[in-house]
């Protein structure tokens, strides 16, 4: 067994219905019920559920951008990062490519600048993009660069675990096939570890080792792709897999 | 991909116009034709010619001089409100808006109260305590300008901070300070750039106001309010006084607008 | 029914024109659907919105020519297109959260279409409206006509849109990326819904979406769009089975199988 970067523990979140200075801390709602779950180096896990299942607040709460939790999350590795699925939204619009790369660095302090821009290009390099990107600002690019920009970004620090919130379905098809074959060559050739949030079942088997099942704020169902795909347990997995056609063997191959 | 346009004709139109203005000012500084205070009876109401070409006032002072170096202190005063008004803003709408709480309730709610009273009205409060000449309203005008622009520069930043930017910013372990002035700041100067121009106007207005009503620039400084005022008392006998006065203030105002107009436009 | 010429459109608000659409040719027949693809920039929605008469006057070159039972849509008179517009044709966003007026309760958004078109009495208009809420099979129909958009799902927004669409019996119904914001479960219910409409009323419907595989299961006909051009039109099984431009067989690769990546 592959050793931990990730473990999570009794995970319970609420958000705050907006109080003013006078009504602070009413109207909690539970978005994550007890969660658990383990993830090793090198996994790909994916998780599943339709929109308002809690799925993203799962991906927010592991990396503590979710202010009020109870429970455990512990990381085993440094620096997990996160992608998210709006490539539009997740790159500073006033900055280059260049700067946004090398700004990870800078906030470490953590090397001269000789060696960044080494750094900076291999990493662009990694995500399919090449040194003639670094002087663009994110306007100029389409969806699919933007997010190859955001992976990049993602690599600088090199992480062990990246959480990827719907990283393709902003995307054209066509780009969306290009994001999941570089997130898969990442991760074997890096060793990198993924949470991958998606509501689309396909891809999701294209590329995960483990599914978790997510359904009103609880993990439902998880198992090997295998177990989950082939050999649902819950009712509302069956009805999942089958509204996106992954219900007939024949469609295995 | 987002497309850029360039420029567009009324961008072009307000930066020639503003150019004109900002350096016939700035040329005040160093030179004008005569000293815009020099009295000379023999010259009083000195009607349009070469040696004089606007003409001369009451007191047989050249109104083209004058009018030069009016603009000049009117434009100095403006860009001293808008810069203390601007900045000022820009750090209480950067901290109410990137931390809301209870700081941003308190600093707002002051902000509204501030913003329900018209800007000159407040200024002249000010004045009626701490006392009229130029640097005074300065100060009065920049205090009375910050809350509109921390209103516009909070909203912003109010907009940014849950961007994924942000967060993505600091999962890399970015410092509060950073993200506020590094990251997101840059991305409000779009919309402070455009507020700046139209602020610029509403001072130069203001400047012009108080001057008008005694309480701003104090005599025998020149402003163009302050000559507005003075051009008041003999209107029919020399009407080119005002009117060029007036102009220079249309002419500034209109630049500035259609500047801010251009930028917004971008 | 639409006869759609040579249809070229052109941006002419920056310093260089720059084309979106060129020679765009599309004939549809009452109660057929089409599916029209691309991706994004391929000028799949401009096409859609220069037939339904959307597209603004100022700022842009169009030629060609656009007829809907006879009429001219790039030339008629303002107020003859307005008669058309959601009336004969009815259009289906993206995003049914913008789409929404967030201030107005779904029954008169839903109704507002026979407000403008006809004289019906408000007790009509009504009856109409919940026929078609439950026609777009919204449960409690009566109870959903008072609420408003913000207390709907996504999924039941777009039902809603729909529904409004639908209301005064469009001749077309442009359908522009109906289910991309919504989950696969709905998605699928969502194009169910569509293809009972089209039978029960025989209404034609031009279904726009990057997805190749929601047009298969939807459509007769499609056309192909790439960066402005029609690169392949043709019977929907047609152009799967054998697809002819370089770009076609490129979108039919791209849709996600149900098996393993490996990496190569």
């Amino acid at each position: 067994m592959e050793e931990l970067v990730l473990k999570v523990d009794k995970l319970n979140a609420w958000y705050k219905t907006r109080g003013t200075i006078f009504n602070r801390g009413e109207n909690r709602r539970q978005i994550l019920h007890d969660i658990s779950f383990e993830i090793r180096r090198g996994e790909i896990a994916g998780l599943v559920g339709e929109s308002g299942c809690g799925k993203s607040t799962l991906g927010k709460a592991i990396l503590s951008m979710v202010k009020d939790t109870e429970g455990e999350v512990l990381h085993f590795s440094e620096n997990p990062q996160m992608i998210f699925q709006d490539p539009y939204g997740s790159l500073n619009p006033s900055k280059t490519v260049g700067w946004i790369l090398e700004e990870p660095l800078r906030i470490r302090g953590e090397l001269k600048n000789s060696l960044r821009d080494e750094l900076v290009i291999d990493m662009l390099r990694r995500a399919g993009l090449d040194e003639s990107y670094l002087d663009r600002y994110p306007s100029e690019l389409s969806g699919g660069q933007r997010q190859r920009v955001c992976i990049a970004q993602a690599l600088m620090l090199k992480p062990s675990l990246i959480i990827a919130d719907e990283p393709v379905s902003a995307l054209d098809v066509t780009i969306q096939s290009q994001i999941i074959r570089l997130l898969l060559e990442l991760n074997r050739e890096l060793g990198i570890a993924f949470i991958f949030i998606s509501h689309d079942l396909k891809i999701v088997y294209q590329i995960c080792d483990r599914v978790m099942v997510m359904s009103g704020g609880r993990i439902i169902e998880e198992g090997s792709d295998e177990e989950v795909y082939f050999h649902p347990k819950c009712e509302y997995t069956k009805k999942l897999l089958r509204a996106a056609g992954c219900d007939q063997k024949e469609n295995r191959n | 991909m987002k497309r850029k346009r360039l420029l567009n004709h009324k961008l072009i139109a307000g930066a020639v116009i503003t150019a004109f203005v900002v350096l016939v000012s700035a040329a005040g500084f160093f030179y004008t034709p005569y000293d815009p205070n020099m009295m000379d009876a023999a010259s009083k109401f000195a009607g349009i010619s070469l040696k004089h070409p606007l003409g001369c006032d009451n007191f047989g002072r050249d109104i083209l001089s004058r009018i030069i170096s009016g603009s000049g202190t009117t434009l100095v005063i403006a860009f001293c409100t808008v810069l203390i008004g601007s900045v000022g803003g820009m750090l209480a709408g950067a901290v109410t808006g990137y931390f809301g709480g209870a700081a941003d309730e308190i600093i707002m709610r002051f902000n509204d109260a501030v913003l329900a009273f018209p800007s000159i009205l407040l200024a002249l409060v000010f004045i009626s305590v701490i006392g009229s000449g130029k640097y005074k309203v300065i100060l009065a005008l920049g205090i009375v300008f910050i809350p509109s622009f921390a209103r516009l520069v909070r909203a912003e930043f109010i907009k940014c901070r849950s961007m994924d930017y942000v967060s993505s910013a600091k999962l890399m372990g970015a410092s509060d300070l950073r993200i506020m002035f590094v990251h997101i700041l840059p991305n409000t100067m779009k919309v402070m750039l455009s507020s700046v121009a139209i602020g610029f106007n509403n001072a130069v207005l203001a400047e012009a106001g108080m001057s008008f009503l005694g309480i701003g620039v104090v005599p025998p400084d020149s402003s163009l309010g302050r000559m507005l005022s003075e051009a008041q008392a003999f209107i029919f006998v020399k009407p080119s006084y005002a009117i060029f006065s007036g102009a220079m203030i249309v002419l500034m105002i209109l630049g500035f607008s259609m500047l801010s107009e251009g930028l917004e436009a971008l | 029914m639409l006869d759609v010429t040579d249809l070229n459109i052109e941006f002419h608000d920056h310093l260089t024109p720059e084309t979106v659409v060129n020679d765009f040719d599309l004939h549809m027949d009452y109660g057929e659907i089409v599916g029209l693809v691309g991706e994004s920039g391929s000028g799949k929605t401009m096409s859609a919105l220069a037939i339904a008469g959307l597209l603004s006057r100022k700022n842009m070159k169009k030629r060609g020519r656009i007829e809907f039972e006879g009429t001219d849509i790039l030339n008629c008179p303002r107020n003859e297109l307005r008669s058309l517009q959601g009336k004969d044709i009815s259009m289906v966003f993206q995003e049914p959260m913008n789409s929404l007026d967030p201030l107005k309760k779904i029954g008169y958004q839903v109704e507002e279409s026979l407000k403008i078109h006809t004289d019906m009495s408000a007790k009509n208009r009504k009856r109409l409206a919940l026929r078609a809420l439950s026609e777009v099979e919204l449960p409690d129909p009566k109870g959903i006509y008072e609420l408003y958009p913000h207390e709907l799902s996504g999924g039941m927004r777009q039902r809603v849109m729909i529904a409004a669409a639908i209301i005064s019996k469009p001749k077309l119904l442009i359908c522009d990326e109906p289910t991309t914001a919504l989950d696969v479960t709905i998605q699928a219910q969502i194009l169910e819904l569509l293809k009972k409409i089209n039978k029960r009323y025989n209404t034609a419907i031009l279904f726009i979406s990057h997805d190749l595989s929601l047009v298969r299961k939807l459509c007769k006909r499609v056309l192909v769009m790439y960066r402005g051009n029609v690169v392949e039109s043709g019977e929907a099984e047609q152009v799967f089975s054998h697809p002819e431009a370089e770009y076609t067989r490129l979108l039919i690769a791209a849709i996600p199988k149900f098996e393993k990546l490996r990496k190569d």
